[in-house]
């Protein structure tokens, strides 16, 4: 069997939402898989299943000649399937020696056989060529690239993987480090063990993998050669319609295009932003588009006050001001609708009505802290009104509300406290499709009251249809700025790859 | 809102399970302890139970945050040290006085609790309880280890003050106001919702603009204003501060009313009305055993026991539910 | 850049030893009795009961868990012994043994297989088992009969006429544990349990069955310590071990293990134990028996370490939050 990985007609659904929607595709031994696809297109889904973290709904696993079904990571690994996801499985205070045998202590007579242990440990590392300190140091004092190498070589020594599944395993190394995992790569190809790569990262697909599968939405786009594809048709299957969508325009016209409510100054922030420039005007929807992991959601972290910049400046209304937690953007009028919202958003043991005043408690009470109930519940009601949730009354607690509805709550909530500028990240993922509509529907309206709107999206036509300029940010850097005709997927898509292409000439 | 009839029979035990557990010690009470349903029984029972509401209700706000105070038992000693110790300064306005100071002194052991909580992020349950062990010995250095008497007669009478003309002990007076300002606080007041939000999300708490930290601290004050109000109200009834013995494991009945309140024991929503019950529930295991000659130690036994199921009755509730619900993560 | 970060882990490891080394000189030098057959004979002695315990709460505190219940299961275990002495020895040693070993089962049931939260479950212990001790001993001290000797051995006997019993007790155990938490699978997997328990499950440890183990070896350890401080009082008192629970953790803490779980070396318990007896000593050299200055010192240095461990415990908490969060974290 020349194939170790055989994916038939998988299938997953989560409620309201179809994951993975029959995929198939096979590895063979010794192939380096790239796997690739923007938020929602179901990698992290999939891989989750064959590390046995979710169980599919259909389909048929095949692993190395034989059908598996494994419930739980362990099973997984046993079957030889180790996924390495930086530094998981990891005890952050053993040595590293220890790391590799946890579980698997070399015994004699009772006793722990730690010279044996560290002596193997060292030579897994020579062959490696990796020169570390294997006994003495703990693990979480090590760089993150030492502790991914960790991970493998427990799983190629320990384990006896066949597969090994890293997800975006290079984003926390540099050039050098790279390099050497690299040169893992290809000895692990020459052992005859398959390596599926996540990343987004193209020219490191291009450099070490040999075949690359794409997702989109859960669905299986296709498996390319390396060596028969280029870098735009790459982009194209990962993110590119094959009808671009018509753009709606915006439902109101009362802009004020000449006034900036705030600005991003050569914003640097290690490690993954480097020099973030970009400005919202005053009633504009502002979508920041790029791939995975280019650092999109930190910028709007550093606006938040979530995290403090290393260099550069962040305007608003005019003023410079630097924050040092949300507290102080909540009182500026700032709204953040976070990427995780079940465990960042939603309060999920607070009913609708808690939910929704949460943000403007003040303004319900009087000046001791009173709390007028008649306001908080006639507000309340007029949103879930106004927004069409769905829900049985405002007592509901949130966490029983569908992904859809949640949303609206939380949108709800921050419209509560009449918000300058409302950051959205990922606004409608997870939401199913007559919600989506909804949803966008809703901030549209906003924009059009005056509220300035900061999209981050990974759905390119959702930035194109609702956004009045985008901001494409590269590698934590603002490559370029696209507004009117030029907004559209093909044109979002060419700019990264000609940037992309730009940098590897230098 | 369900109606009652929708309700299967366990799920009804689940949800009334506290005001059951409190009929049934009542009715047993009722039929098998002698006196018990005399009105001077009644009346004192009110009277020992005030200290512990007070701390009961401290202590819910401070589990509905997410934390945890075992040195409430210490820091009602404290009080009642300082109380005393106050009292024999002698002078005017000293009855004012000797209550005044272990407010104040309460207060500050709650909130340096709170700070080194919220600026370091030690888990609360370790820093309460190095507190617990600090503030008694604190409290045993004050009167010297000696059980002191108070003197002061203004206080004194405090302790056996009656309504009006009635027969109606002033503390019930107190424990009805400690409930009604805890409901305010808690129910009416922003100030609850943020509690609760934070102890059901501390993250999304933060995203939304709450003052964590000042919240956290403020909680533990709280609960150290709560201690002070308890130690007050014990010292005037026994008329003696024991420094060693006062509020020994008190703490343990205060955890085990809020667990039977049905707050969520790792922070959320608060029932006040739960507490209460609880407060009750365990007061009343203490009389059962004292009115029946049955061991003090049983009622150890019997709180343990109680603690124990309120806590298993919790996480089955948890684990119902959240079979329903699935974590969608895509990408 | 490694053999630097790796003399680093080796010179953590021998503060506990320099601190008790800096206390001993301390003492010598302030108090001219200190040296003396008697006061360190007295040094051992304190040093007994809390150091044998402080063995089952390195174990416990280890694996990510604590036990409020040891003051109350030393009491209980005394107890049992000081009843059953009177009819047959070995049965006074056996049954209380038993009686830890059973709850410890329960502690580490309820924490492992229950997930009730370590303080609850140990809380309901500690009510429970306090108030058995009270219902055993009928809410009296019991005396151990004079004709009991060979029970009364194991608490006053002294070999050589040196070494007392339970000290040479204390030292075999310490030096097994020492042994055990180097050497077995079983305590090498409380690290890993402690240090990151979703990843010791994920790579195959046995968590549940390693908690539960710790608790009863925890209980164990504390019942031997219950006969063998009644044999050595030479009664059962029903409120025996009250703050035991705190001094076995603050020594554990002291002698180095992160109160979080997951690091810590026995012999830092160790050293932490006789540490503590000096400071009890020096509180008694001091002013005549004053129970609350040992309250307020110990209270005191649990504060002091736990507020030192902190960015310790705030470095693990963000790396681990960093792994399931993984593009980015929302500071809270």
């Amino acid at each position: 069997m020349s194939n170790v990985l055989e994916m038939q007609n998988i299938s997953k659904t989560f409620p309201g939402v179809k994951a993975l929607n029959n995929i198939s595709f096979s590895i063979k031994r010794g192939e380096v898989r790239a796997l690739m696809g923007e938020n929602g297109a179901g990698k992290s889904t999939l891989i989750k299943i064959l590390s046995g973290v979710y169980q599919k709904d259909s389909g048929n696993i095949i692993f190395d000649g034989k059908e598996i079904d494994p419930k739980s990571v362990l099973e997984s690994a046993r079957e030889g399937i180790s996924a390495i996801y930086q530094e998981l499985n990891l005890i952050p205070y053993l040595s590293i020696s220890e790391n590799i045998f946890a579980g698997f202590y070399p015994v004699k007579n009772g006793m722990i056989q730690w010279r044996e242990m560290e002596e193997r440990a060292a030579k897994m590392f020579a062959d490696i060529k990796v020169d570390v300190d294997i006994k003495n140091a703990e693990l979480s004092s090590m760089s993150t690239a030492v502790q991914q190498m960790v991970a493998i070589v427990r799983a190629i020594n320990m384990m006896d993987a066949k597969l090994i599944i890293m997800d975006e395993p290079t984003s926390s190394l540099d050039a050098a480090e790279t390099k050497s995992l690299f040169e893992i790569i290809r000895d692990l190809k020459k052992k005859n063990i398959s390596v599926i790569f996540i990343t987004h990262r193209l020219d490191e697909v291009f450099e070490i993998c040999d075949t690359v599968t794409v997702l989109k939405d859960g669905e299986y786009v296709g498996t390319r050669n390396v060596k028969d594809i280029n870098k735009y048709e790459l982009v194209k299957m990962m993110i590119g319609h094959e009808v671009a969508e018509e753009r709606k325009t915006a439902i109101n016209t009362i802009r004020d295009s000449k006034s900036y409510l705030c600005e991003l100054r050569n914003i640097a922030w290690n490690p993954k932003l480097s020099n973030i420039n970009f400005s919202i005007r005053k009633g504009e929807i502002l979508g920041l588009g790029g791939l995975l992991g280019s650092g999109r959601s930190e910028c709007a972290q550093i606006l938040f006050g979530c995290n403090i910049p290393d260099s550069g400046e962040v305007f608003y209304e005019g003023n410079r001001i630097s924050l040092k937690s949300p507290v102080g953007a909540v009182k500026r009028k700032m709204a953040f609708c976070t990427e995780s919202r079940r465990t960042e958003g939603i309060i999920p043991n607070m009913s609708v009505e808690e939910n929704i005043c949460i943000a403007n408690l003040s303004e319900f009470s009087n000046k001791i802290g009173w709390t007028k109930r008649k306001k908080t519940r006639s507000e309340t009601e007029r949103f879930v009104k106004e927004f069409s949730i769905k829900t049985p009354s405002i007592k509901q607690l949130v966490k029983n509300l569908s992904g859809g509805n949640q949303q609206k709550v939380l949108l709800a909530r921050w419209l509560c406290m009449n918000p300058k500028l409302i950051i959205l990240d990922e606004p409608t993922r997870g939401i199913d499709v007559a919600a989506k509509a909804e949803i966008e529907k809703m901030i549209r309206e906003f924009a059009g009251r005056g509220i300035s709107i900061l999209m981050i999206s990974s759905e390119l036509p959702e930035l194109v249809r609702n956004c009045d300029r985008i901001i494409i940010i590269y590698e934590g850097k603002t490559i370029k700025e696209l507004s009117g005709n030029d907004m559209s997927e093909e044109r979002i898509m060419q700019t990264i790859t000609k940037f992309h292409e730009e940098e590897q000439e230098v | 809102m369900r109606s009652i009839k929708n309700l299967s029979a366990a799920e009804i035990l689940q949800r009334f399970s506290a005001p059951i557990i409190l009929l049934v010690l009542i009715v047993f009470n009722a039929l098998f302890t002698r006196n018990f349903l005399s009105i001077n029984v009644l009346w004192n029972a009110i009277m020992q139970s005030s200290s512990i509401m007070f701390v009961s209700l401290g202590m819910m706000v401070v589990i509905a945050s997410g934390g945890i105070d075992i040195s409430v038992g210490s820091t009602l000693g404290f009080g009642s040290a300082l109380l005393v110790i106050t009292s024999y300064a002698g002078g005017d306005t000293n009855s004012l006085l000797a209550v005044i100071v272990p407010v104040i002194g309460c207060a500050l052991v709650g909130i340096i609790q709170g700070l080194i909580i919220a600026k370091f992020k030690i888990p609360p349950l370790i820093v309460t309880l190095a507190f617990q062990s600090l503030i008694r010995g604190i409290a045993q250095y004050c009167t010297k280890g000696k059980v002191l008497v108070l003197r002061d007669p203004l206080l004194n009478e405090l302790g056996y003050l009656k309504v009006g003309g009635t027969s109606i002990p002033i503390q019930l007076v107190f424990i009805a106001i400690a409930i009604l300002i805890f409901y305010i606080l808690t129910k009416k007041m922003a100030f609850g919702s943020r509690i609760e939000a934070y102890g059901d999300n501390p993250v999304a708490s933060r995203i939304v603009g709450i003052r964590t930290f000042q919240l956290v601290t403020l909680v533990y004050m709280i609960s150290g204003i709560a201690c002070a109000c308890g130690s007050i109200l014990e010292t005037t009834r026994i008329q003696a501060a024991d420094s060693s013995m006062l509020g020994l494991n008190m703490e343990m009945d205060a955890i085990a009313a809020v667990a039977i309140s049905g707050t969520p024991l790792t922070g959320g929503k608060i029932r006040i009305w739960g507490t209460v019950v609880g407060v009750f529930i365990t007061q009343l295991i203490t009389m059962t055993v004292n009115m029946n000659n049955i061991q003090y130690e049983y009622s150890l036994l019997l709180k343990g026991a109680i603690i124990f199921f309120a806590i298993l009755v919790q996480k089955s509730k948890e684990k119902t539910k959240k079979g329903l619900r699935q974590v969608v993560q895509n990408g | 850049m490694a053999s630097k970060k790796g003399l680093k882990l080796k010179l953590s490891s021998f503060i506990p030893f320099i601190t008790f080394l800096m206390l001993f000189m301390v003492s010598i030098i302030g108090n001219s009795k200190f040296l003396t057959m008697n006061n360190i004979n007295n040094l051992v002695r304190q040093s007994t009961f809390n150091g044998i315990i402080s063995i089952g709460m390195t174990l416990v505190i280890l694996s990510g868990g604590i036990d409020l219940s040891v003051g109350s299961v030393l009491a209980c275990s005394g107890a049992l012994s000081a009843i059953l002495c009177q009819y047959n020895t070995v049965l006074a040693v056996v049954i209380p043994i038993i009686f830890g070993l059973a709850i410890g089962l329960f502690n580490g049931f309820a924490v492992a297989k229950l997930k009730v939260p370590p303080i609850v479950a140990t809380l309901v212990s500690m009510l429970a088992a306090r108030g058995l001790a009270y219902i055993f001993l009928a809410g009296n001290s019991l005396g151990i009969p004079k004709n009991a000797e060979m029970f009364l051995f194991l608490g006053k006997g002294k070999l050589f006429d040196i070494l007392p019993f339970p000290t040479l007790i204390m030292a075999i155990l310490f030096i097994l544990f020492i042994w055990i938490l180097k050497f077995t699978c079983f305590g090498r997997n409380l690290y890993s349990i402690g240090g990151n328990e979703e990843a010791a499950r994920m790579l195959g440890i046995q968590v549940d069955k390693g908690k539960i183990l710790a608790y009863m070896t925890c209980g164990l350890l504390t019942s031997i310590a219950g006969i063998l401080i009644t044999a050595r009082v030479g009664s059962a008192l029903p409120y025996a071990g009250d703050g035991y629970e705190i001094s076995s953790i603050a020594t554990v803490v002291l002698g180095g293990t992160l109160i979080t779980g997951g690091k810590g070396r026995m012999s830092g318990t160790f050293w932490a134990s006789l540490t503590m007896a000096i400071i009890a000593n020096m509180i008694n050299m001091q002013s005549v028996t004053e129970p609350w200055i040992q309250k307020i010192i110990i209270g005191a240095i649990l504060i002091v370490i736990i507020v030192i461990q902190s960015p310790i415990i705030r470095k693990r908490y963000s790396s681990i939050a960093k792994l399931f969060i993984r593009k980015h974290t929302v500071k809270g």
